[in-house]
């Protein structure tokens, strides 16, 4: 027997994503979306700060295709470079809070007693908070900027995957195979880190793609209100506020750059549920597992009926 | 002899999901006497659940079809009537016993609540009160003590659970109990206490049970008559005595018996049958058991009839047809 | 029994009485980090040294930090929640000239999307795989992506500046008429319960869908009882018990929202306050929403608690 190579898709987690047309199509959306935004100085027809004041607040032409805001500024390039405080704000606030999250669930759940009380406690209070609110208050602190930015979305995230870590932690901290593990002479740091940690991974995993598509909504949400970046760098919040104040004169200013962020957000969540029923033990075996299977199956029965007929000759 | 509560004729079912299509039932034939007990026997798979569900019309929706056959529950055709009609027949006259007590229950809903429902439904008659007395008479016909009424299915053990599933069942003395496996899932001290309850309860209220199980000991025990089931298609029927002799049976019942241990005679090793039961989405034409079967010929390529090998004693194996030379009793 | 349950309750009241004076102290050290104080930006930037140490000492700014936060809560039991610098006024009336359009926001939007949101998710249960169900799941999968202000700047296109049914900005009073009122509150009010109507219906379509072919379902089936009482006393209600914690939850992110739809409405709400308040650097003041807010969320979070026991018998023990 001649041995397989082992294809990507293979992978359960890779066929129940591919499984689902939707899914495919919203991939290919996010992709292209970033690589646009990451090489919009080849892409974007103009900078996002060249003022053109011959065309101001103008509607689409074909020399400015989404048409120019009140500085005479290409919407459209504004646009393609908004995407990357977008992306990166997202990227980078589900890190920031899943490693604090994690890191706090982990210790709550081994810890347990008053360290796990003043844990859960304070995660209680700071989600108490709604997150628009949470997120507006830390960057009135910390002023604009894409780092503070992140930093305040990132801490209305973290109680979640604290809490997802901890119950995770809880539910198996006493399972044989982490007792065995203390039994073996791991100390309660490494063993933690060896048995507990990976498990409460894949949920986690779950929750930050989940979690994508609210960090780029609580991002737009911050600068359509002035606290997010700097100006003039674009941001899609931004700039339906700056086409807020025109809305009469010129609609498709605001319309467009939120339509923008509806496509991102939806597709991340899409995705997110994707992933979610990828990685859900609870769902194997179900219709995309079953299709794929079957078709494997076929697939191996032709070769060996074609194996057998080549016997023959 | 006395009236039919049930007569299955020709059942076929199908489920139609997305994948395949599962040939559940095929040309069931089935019927009950008032007051009897029938055992439906066989492996997990063979259609037993389907059969009882497709009695009660409580197939999945837009999955589950009849595609052939009809049933007739004490005189009404239950694929011929309107759903709310069928509701008046269900728990009424025909009431069902699922096999896990765990989750059959409402977990929002107090126990007694759950009784009395089912009696609310089904006799619009009686007062308040004397539905709350009959809530506490079925508690304690199944051994609880009614004062516990109030209390919800999770402060309960699986045992009682059960009880209390036995109880709405019985609640309304319907004339045909579908059982499927009610035993299943309890501790073997429980089983044995659940079944003489059942069969207790049956003999008061004079109902016919239609009682689903793998188990043959559990039919030993409470049936009149057993008919087993493989790959959608009853294969042997008869009293259980006439089963129970091991004499003259069908390939499959034969390989039954052998699998279960026997402690008066010496075994290194339990008999299981060879094989797997055929891919249920494969349309079967045909003796079903032929390709397991150390006795299989030509002969069985041929769809198969029931033949009567002693009275009231049916097997679906072309070796009892003495027409066309079978060799069974030789 | 009784006793037990009761323990239970004073438990939890306690745990959010924690939560809140935790939140204080969180709250009260981020302050402490805030660049900027409200009394330059209160006196502007001709002021003198003099001036802006005088009114420092006025508002106790120089005081130590722990006495300004026991100061903090003296105040929030004195019944002034502290002073506004920039509005010089007690920051208790400025919130309660103000909470009541919030409230009235709040309230109306998490009617219209409980009733919306869950009678959208049975259709789509009970339909699940026909045209309905599909329609129903794209919209709400739209509707959570959709940007809260952007919502709102599409219906003031249509409605205020297209169709000039509905007023762009401001709050009516009901005591002006019903019709007036309405026409000011219906637009913020759709805003504000667009994703949650699509989050309810998402959820209780899939819890639904979780209970839909459980066995006590089939249970209830078989002992006759009719499709409708199957749906609202055998389903509905079992698919409530997970819902019931999203259900709070969006009530906290609607408090969260009306920052969102108030400045856009230019309501005169607890949202744009904290907008103000930011812009005036009047973070105390800020605060003291946030706080606000904050005990609004609790109690419902606590009430939810509390209700799990009498929905759900099995969180009793």
């Amino acid at each position: 027997m001649n041995k397989k190579k082992k294809k990507i898709t293979d992978s359960r987690f890779v066929r129940v994503i591919l499984a689902r047309k939707s899914v495919v199509f919203c991939l290919i959306v996010l992709i292209v979306t970033l690589l646009i935004s990451i090489f919009a100085d080849q892409v974007a027809p103009y900078g996002y700060d060249d003022q053109d004041y011959t065309s101001i607040l103008q509607g689409a032409s074909s020399k400015h295709l989404l048409g120019t805001d009140v500085l005479g500024r290409d919407i459209l390039s504004r646009l393609i470079y908004g995407g990357r405080v977008s992306f990166s704000v997202g990227a980078l606030t589900v890190v920031m809070a899943s490693i604090i999250g994690i890191a706090l669930g982990l210790v709550a759940g081994v810890a347990g007693g008053t360290i796990s009380a003043v844990i859960m406690r304070t995660i209680d209070a700071i989600s108490a908070v709604p997150t628009t609110i949470m997120s507006l208050f830390v960057t009135a602190i910390l002023g604009r900027g894409i780092v503070n930015m992140c930093i305040a979305i990132a801490i209305t995230l973290v109680p979640s995957y604290c809490r997802i870590t901890r119950s995770q932690v809880l539910s198996i901290r006493n399972a044989d195979y982490v007792v065995a593990g203390t039994l073996a002479g791991n100390n309660r740091t490494l063993n933690t880190i060896k048995h507990i940690l990976p498990n409460t991974i894949s949920l986690n995993i779950v929750m930050i793609t989940m979690n994508i598509g609210a960090a780029i909504m609580c991002e737009s949400t911050l600068s359509f209100l002035g606290m997010g970046v700097n100006p003039p760098m674009p941001s899609w919040g931004s700039m339906v506020n700056d086409g807020y104040t025109y809305l009469e004169r010129l609609p498709l200013m605001a319309i467009i750059p939120g339509v923008y962020i509806m496509i991102v957000v939806l597709c991340f969540n899409i995705v997110g549920d994707a992933v979610r029923d990828a990685l859900d033990p609870k769902l194997k075996g179900t219709l995309a597992d079953a299709r794929t299977k079957k078709r494997n199956r076929m697939k191996a029965e032709a070769a060996s009926a074609a194996a057998a007929a080549g016997a023959e000759e | 002899m006395s009236e039919k509560v049930l007569e299955i004729k020709n059942l076929s079912v199908e489920y139609n999901t997305e994948i395949a299509t599962i040939f559940a039932v095929n040309g069931l034939d089935m019927d009950l006497d008032a007051g009897e007990t029938l055992g439906l026997v066989g492996e997990t798979g063979a259609g037993k659940t389907t059969t009882a569900k497709a009695i009660m019309r409580i197939l999945p929706e837009k999955v589950g079809e009849i595609t052939s056959g009809n049933i007739v529950v004490d005189g009404k055709d239950v694929y011929a009537i309107s759903e709310a009609e069928m509701c008046n027949i269900r728990g009424k006259v025909v009431s069902m016993v699922f096999q896990d007590p765990m989750s059959a229950l409402n977990p929002i809903m107090t126990v007694g609540d759950q009784i009395k429902e089912v009696i609310r439904i089904h006799e619009k008659k009686l007062t308040k009160e004397q539905i709350d007395k009959k809530v506490d008479e079925m508690m304690e016909l199944v051994g609880i003590p009614a004062n516990r009424k109030v209390e919800y299915p999770h402060e309960f053990s699986g045992g009682m659970k059960q009880r209390i599933v036995i109880a709405i069942a019985l609640a309304c003395e319907p004339k045909l109990i579908l059982a499927d496996e009610p035993t299943t899932a309890l501790d073997v001290t429980i089983q044995a206490q659940m079944l003489a309850l059942i069969k207790d309860l049956q003999r008061r209220l004079g109902t016919a049970m239609l009682l689903i199980t793998h188990d043959f000991g559990v039919v030993a025990q409470i049936c009149e008559k057993v008919a087993v089931m493989y790959a959608g298609e009853i294969i042997e029927y008869g009293p259980v005595e006439k089963i129970f002799d091991h004499e003259n049976l069908h390939p499959y019942t034969i390989g039954l018996f052998r699998s279960i241990p026997n402690l008066k005679v010496k075994t290194a090793r339990l008999n299981a049958i060879d094989g797997m039961m055929p891919d249920p989405s494969v349309k079967l034409h045909g003796c079903h058991f032929a390709p397991r079967c150390k006795y299989a010929s030509e002969r069985c390529k041929a769809d198969q009839k029931m033949i009567e090998t002693e009275p009231g004693h049916f097997i679906r194996c072309c070796r009892f047809d003495k027409e066309q030379g079978g060799s069974a009793n030789e | 029994m009784k006793g037990k349950q009761v323990r239970k309750i004073l438990k939890r009241v306690l745990q959010s009485l924690i939560t809140i004076v935790l939140l204080t102290v969180i709250l009260f050290l981020l302050m402490q980090l805030i660049p900027g104080n409200p009394i330059i930006n209160f006196l502007g930037s001709n002021a003198t040294d003099e001036e802006i140490a005088y009114y420092t000492h006025l508002y106790g700014y120089d005081l130590p930090v722990w006495q300004q936060y026991v100061n903090w809560i003296k105040s929030m039991f004195d019944g002034t929640m502290g002073f506004s610098v920039s509005l010089q006024r007690n920051v208790s009336e400025i919130i309660f000239s103000r909470i009541g359009v919030t409230l009235t926001l709040v309230t109306w939007a998490f009617i219209v999307s409980v009733i919306l949101g869950v009678a959208f998710g049975i259709i789509a249960a009970l339909n699940r795989g026909k045209a309905v169900d599909t329609v129903i799941s794209i919209l709400s999968n739209a509707g959570i992506a959709m940007p809260v202000f952007w919502i709102g700047i599409i219906l003031i296109l249509i409605f205020a500046i297209r169709l000039g049914i509905c007023p762009s900005y401001g709050y009516t009073p009901i005591s002006k008429g019903l019709g007036p009122w309405f026409r000011g509150i219906v637009l913020p009010v759709t805003v504000l319960s667009f994703p949650s109507i699509s989050i309810f219906a998402r959820q209780t379509r899939s819890s639904m869908l979780d209970v839909i072919n459980q066995d006590y379902v089939m249970t209830a089936k078989s002992k006759g009882v009719k499709k409708r009482d199957i749906i609202f006393k055998h389903q509905l209600r079992n698919a409530l018990v997970p819902l019931l914690t999203i259900i709070v939850n969006r009530f906290a992110q609607m408090m969260g929202a009306t920052v969102l739809t108030e400045n856009i409405f230019t309501l005169p709400g607890m949202g744009s306050l904290m907008i103000n308040s930011i812009n005036s650097r009047d973070l105390q003041l800020f605060v003291d929403c946030i706080l606000v807010i904050a005990v609004f969320v609790t109690v419902a979070n606590l009430i939810v608690d509390i209700l799990y026991g009498f929905i759900d018998p099995r969180t009793k023990e």
